[in-house]
C-alpha cells in the first residue's frame, strides 16, 4: 500500500499544481462572492422600500408633484369639501374648456368629477397612471369617510376589522420544509458537477498515461490496483478540497456580508443526524465509485481524443441520476425517485435528496446503502481488473463487452 | 544472480506470440537479446517484467520465482515514456520511490545521475521543455536510478546522438563491472557486439540462441577460411578454386559473402594445409587465408534465415544447407 500513498501523493500535488485546478477554483469562489454580494444587495433594498412603504404612503410634496401639472371641472357640488382639489393647478369652468386646455398642453392632465363616485381622467397622449390612481384612491377615502360621519360610525372600528390577519400554514408531516429544498438543490448540483468534473479528470488522467506511454513504466513499478487506487483518491480528495473552499467562502461572504449565518442555516434547513450521514455516506461513496468508474474507462482507450467516447454511457446514466433527483425535489414521493434511491448508480443523488427532503425510514436508507456498498466493492473491483486490461492496450479502443467477457475468463491475471 | 526463463508461452487471442521461450541470463555480463520487428523482444521483456502474464512457463532469480517489483529493477521500455508537464527531478524521484528507494535516496540517485548526463539545469523544468534527446536521457536515467541490481533496456540507443550514446555507453558499462544483470535489446548490432558477453536470438517466438556470443561465433567459424587473392577477384578464384580442387565440392561448401573480393569456404573435407598448397600450386597469389570471424550481422542473418526456411516447410537438414549456402 506504500505505493499507492505515492501515487496518491504525486497525483494529489499534480493536480494542485495546475494552474487550471486554481484557476477554477479562484473563479467558482469569486462568482460566490458575486452571488452572495448581489443577493445581499436585494435583500438590503427590499427592506428598505417595505420600511419606506409601511410608514408615510405619500408626503405633501410628492402629492404636490403628482398633482400640479393638472386641471379639473366639477359638475357637482357635494366635492366642495373634497381637499384633494386645492392641490390640483388649475379649475375649469367647464368640460370643454378643459379640454381645450389639455389640448393645447396647457396642463398635463384633466380630471372632469361627474359626481362624488364618478369621474374622467383625461390625458393628451402622455399616460399618468400614478396621477389618475391617486386621484381614485382620496375619492374613495373621502366617500367612506363622509359615509362613516353620516352614519355615526368609527372609521378606526372599521379599519381595525378589516386589519384582522389569519395566518395558514399547510404542514405535510412526511415533507420537510422549503429551506430543505433550496438545501437538496445545493447538494445535488454540487455533487453532480464534482462527479462530472473530476470523473473527466480520472479518465483524461488515465488515457494520458496510455498516449504519452508513461503507464508501461508504472506498470512495470507498482501493482495497477495501487496506481488506480492512488490516482482515484487524489482526484476525489482535490475535487472535495475544491468543494470546502466553495463552501468556506460562501460562510465567510455571508459573514461579513452582514447576514446571520444561524438564522439563514438554522430557521430554514431542518436536518438531523440521519440526513447528513446519508448524504455524506452516499455523496462519498457514490462519488469515488463513480471516478472508479471513470478511471477505468480511461483505461480503455489510448488516445486522448477518444475519452469522450469512452465515458459517454456512465455520464448519460449519470445525468440521467440528477434528472431524476431534480424531477424528485418537485415530486418527492413519486415513484421513480424511490426506485431510483435504490439503484446504486442513481442512488448518489436520489436517496440523499429524499432524506433530505422527506422522513424516511432508516430500514429505507439501511437497504439502499448496502446495495451500494456491495455494488461499490463490485466496481472497484471491476475498475481495477479493467483498468490493469486496458493500461497496455495500445491498440483500437477497447470495447466494454469485450473487456468484461475477457476478465469473466480471467485473461486480466 | 542468474535469470532464467522456463518454457514462457504467451498468446494474445488466437496469435501464439511465444513459443517455449527459454534463456538464462547472468550477472555481471551483459546479454543482447535480439530479433526482428515483431519477434517476440519487448513481449518477453514485459512477461519478464510482470507486465504481461506468461500462460505457461516460469521465471526464476536464482532458482526462486521473480517477482520484479520486490527487486530493484530498472526499465527502459520501447515505448518511453514520462510526464511531460512535470518537473523533471520531481517524477524522477517519484519512479525512484515506486521502486522502493527512499525519497532522499531517490533525490540523491537522480541529482547524481542529472549531473552525470550533464542535464542538472534542467532539474526544475517540465520534461516538455527539453529537445527529443535530453528527454530520451531523462528516460534512460530513471532506469538507473537507485542502483538497480538488474537492468533491463529495450532498444535503448535508438534517438541519442553518438556524444549521448557514448555517456549511456559508460553507464552501461559501470553497471555490468558493479556486477549487475543488464538484458538490453537492439537492433543496433554494433552495440550489442561492444557490450554483451552474451546473445538470445529471438525469431516468431522462437528461441533460436542463447549463450555465450564468442561460442556461438565460433560455432559458425568452425571449419570456415576466408580466402583473398592478389591477382584475382572473387568471381575468378571461384573459377579457379573449382579447376583445381574437384574435392572440395564447392557448391556444397562455398559460402555467400556479401564481399566481393574474398571468398569463405568450408574446409571441412580438407586440411587447410592441403588446400593452401593446392592453391599455390595453382599459381594463386594469395593476399589473405585467415579463420573466418563471423560479425553479430553474419550470426544474426545466418539463423534467422534458416528459421525462416524452417517455418516455411522445409526439413532441418534442407534448412542447414540453404543457410550454409545463403550466410
Amino acid at each position: 500500500m506504500r505505493n499507492s500513498g505515492l501515487v496518491f501523493s504525486f497525483e494529489f500535488k499534480s493536480i494542485l499544481r495546475k494552474k487550471s485546478y486554481l484557476a477554477t477554483t479562484i473563479v467558482l469562489c469569486l462568482i460566490v462572492i458575486a452571488a452572495v454580494i448581489i443577493l445581499s444587495f436585494l435583500v438590503n433594498k427590499e427592506e428598505l422600500s417595505e420600511d419606506t412603504d409601511s410608514d408615510v404612503l405619500f408626503t405633501d410634496e410628492d402629492v404636490n408633484d403628482i398633482l400640479s401639472d393638472g386641471g379639473y371641472y366639477t359638475a357637482t357640488d357635494e366635492l366642495k369639501d373634497f381637499s384633494l382639489l386645492k392641490n390640483i393647478k388649475q379649475e375649469f369652468a367647464d368640460e370643454d374648456s378643459l379640454k381645450t386646455a389639455l389640448s393645447n398642453d396647457e396642463i398635463l392632465f384633466g380630471v372632469v368629477f361627474y359626481s362624488t363616485s364618478d369621474f374622467a381622467f383625461m390625458v393628451n397622449g402622455e399616460q399618468n397612471p400614478i396621477a389618475g390612481a391617486f386621484i381614485e384612491q382620496q375619492l374613495l377615502n373621502f366617500n367612506r369617510t363622509n359615509y362613516f360621519e353620516a352614519n355615526n360610525i368609527d372609521p378606526e372600528l372599521i379599519t381595525g376589522i378589516y386589519n384582522v390577519q389569519v395566518n395558514a400554514t399547510n404542514i405535510d408531516i412526511s415533507q420537510k420544509g422549503i429551506g430543505n429544498f433550496v438545501f437538496a438543490m445545493i447538494y445535488t448540483v454540487l455533487l453532480y458537477m464534482l462527479i462530472i468534473l473530476y470523473g473527466t479528470t480520472v479518465s483524461s488522467s488515465v488515457a494520458r498515461e496510455k498516449d504519452n506511454r508513461t503507464m508501461e513504466l508504472l506498470i512495470a513499478n507498482t501493482k495497477a490496483d495501487y496506481l488506480i487506487i492512488g490516482k482515484t483518491l487524489a482526484a476525489g480528495l482535490a475535487g472535495m478540497l475544491q468543494i470546502l473552499a466553495l463552501i468556506v467562502t460562501l460562510l465567510l461572504s455571508l459573514k461579513f456580508s452582514g447576514q446571520d449565518i444561524i438564522d439563514l442555516i438554522g430557521g430554514f434547513i431542518e436536518l438531523n443526524a440521519t440526513t447528513i450521514i446519508t448524504m455524506v455516506l452516499f455523496g462519498l461513496t457514490g462519488y469515488i465509485s463513480y471516478l472508479f468508474i471513470y478511471a477505468a474507462l480511461g483505461a480503455l482507450v489510448s488516445k486522448m481524443e477518444d475519452v469522450n467516447y469512452a465515458v459517454t454511457p456512465v455520464m448519460l446514466i449519470f445525468i440521467a441520476a440528477y434528472l431524476i433527483a431534480i424531477y424528485g425535489m418537485g415530486n418527492p414521493h413519486s415513484l421513480l425517485l424511490k426506485v431510483a434511491s435504490y439503484f446504486p448508480l442513481t442512488s448518489v443523488l436520489t436517496m440523499p435528496v429524499r432524506t433530505i427532503l422527506l422522513n424516511i425510514s432508516p430500514v429505507e436508507i439501511m437497504i439502499s446503502a448496502a446495495i451500494m456498498l456491495a455494488s461499490i466493492a463490485i466496481f472497484s473491483f471491476l475498475a481495477i481488473r479493467i483498468y490493469r486490461l486496458g493500461s497496455l492496450n495500445y491498440g483500437n479502443r477497447m470495447k466494454f463487452g469485450k473487456t468484461l467477457k475477457m476478465i469473466l475468463r480471467g485473461e486480466d491475471s | 544472480m542468474k535469470l532464467k526463463l522456463n518454457n514462457i508461452n504467451k498468446s494474445f487471442g488466437k496469435l501464439h506470440v511465444l513459443h517455449d521461450v527459454s534463456f538464462e541470463v547472468d550477472s555481471g555480463r551483459a546479454m543482447g537479446f535480439l530479433g526482428r520487428n515483431g519477434s517476440g523482444k519487448t513481449t518477453s521483456i514485459r512477461c519478464i517484467m510482470d507486465i504481461f502474464k506468461p500462460d505457461s512457463g516460469e521465471i526464476l532469480l536464482d532458482d526462486q520465482p521473480f517477482k520484479p517489483r520486490e527487486l530493484k529493477v530498472g526499465y527502459l521500455p520501447e515505448e518511453r515514456g514520462m510526464y511531460s508537464k512535470e518537473p523533471i527531478l520531481e517524477q524522477l524521484i517519484y519512479f525512484g520511490q515506486l521502486r522502493g528507494g527512499s525519497k532522499a535516496e531517490s533525490k540523491k540517485s537522480a541529482e547524481e545521475w542529472l549531473e552525470r548526463f550533464e542535464l542538472s539545469e534542467y532539474a526544475n523544468k517540465k520534461l516538455e521543455v527539453l529537445s527529443k534527446g535530453n528527454q530520451q536521457k531523462i528516460q534512460i536515467i530513471q532506469a538507473f536510478l537507485n542502483d538497480p541490481e538488474m537492468i533491463i533496456l529495450d532498444e535503448p540507443f535508438s534517438g541519442l546522438d553518438p556524444v549521448n550514446a557514448e555517456l549511456f555507453k559508460d553507464a552501461i558499462r559501470d553497471a555490468i563491472k558493479k556486477n549487475k544483470l543488464v538484458i538490453f535489446s537492439s537492433h543496433q548490432m554494433g552495440y550489442v557486439e561492444e557490450f554483451c558477453d552474451d546473445i538470445t536470438l529471438i525469431d516468431k517466438g522462437d528461441i533460436l540462441i542463447n549463450g555465450s556470443l564468442a561460442d556461438v561465433k565460433a560455432e559458425m567459424s568452425q571449419d570456415k577460411y576466408r580466402l583473398e587473392a592478389a591477382n584475382l577477384n572473387r568471381e575468378q578464384l571461384e573459377q579457379e578454386l573449382k579447376q583445381i580442387e574437384s574435392d572440395l565440392n564447392l557448391e556444397q561448401n562455398l559460402l555467400a559473402n556479401e564481399d566481393k573480393i574474398s571468398l569463405i569456404i568450408n574446409l571441412s573435407n580438407i586440411a587447410p594445409n592441403n588446400f593452401l598448397q593446392k592453391v599455390i600450386a595453382a599459381d594463386v597469389q594469395i593476399k589473405n587465408f585467415s579463420v573466418y570471424l563471423p560479425t553479430l550481422t553474419d550470426v544474426f542473418l545466418h539463423y534467422v534465415k534458416e528459421h525462416d526456411l524452417l517455418t516455411n516447410g522445409i526439413n532441418e537438414q534442407d534448412a542447414e544447407k540453404a543457410r550454409d549456402v545463403s550466410f
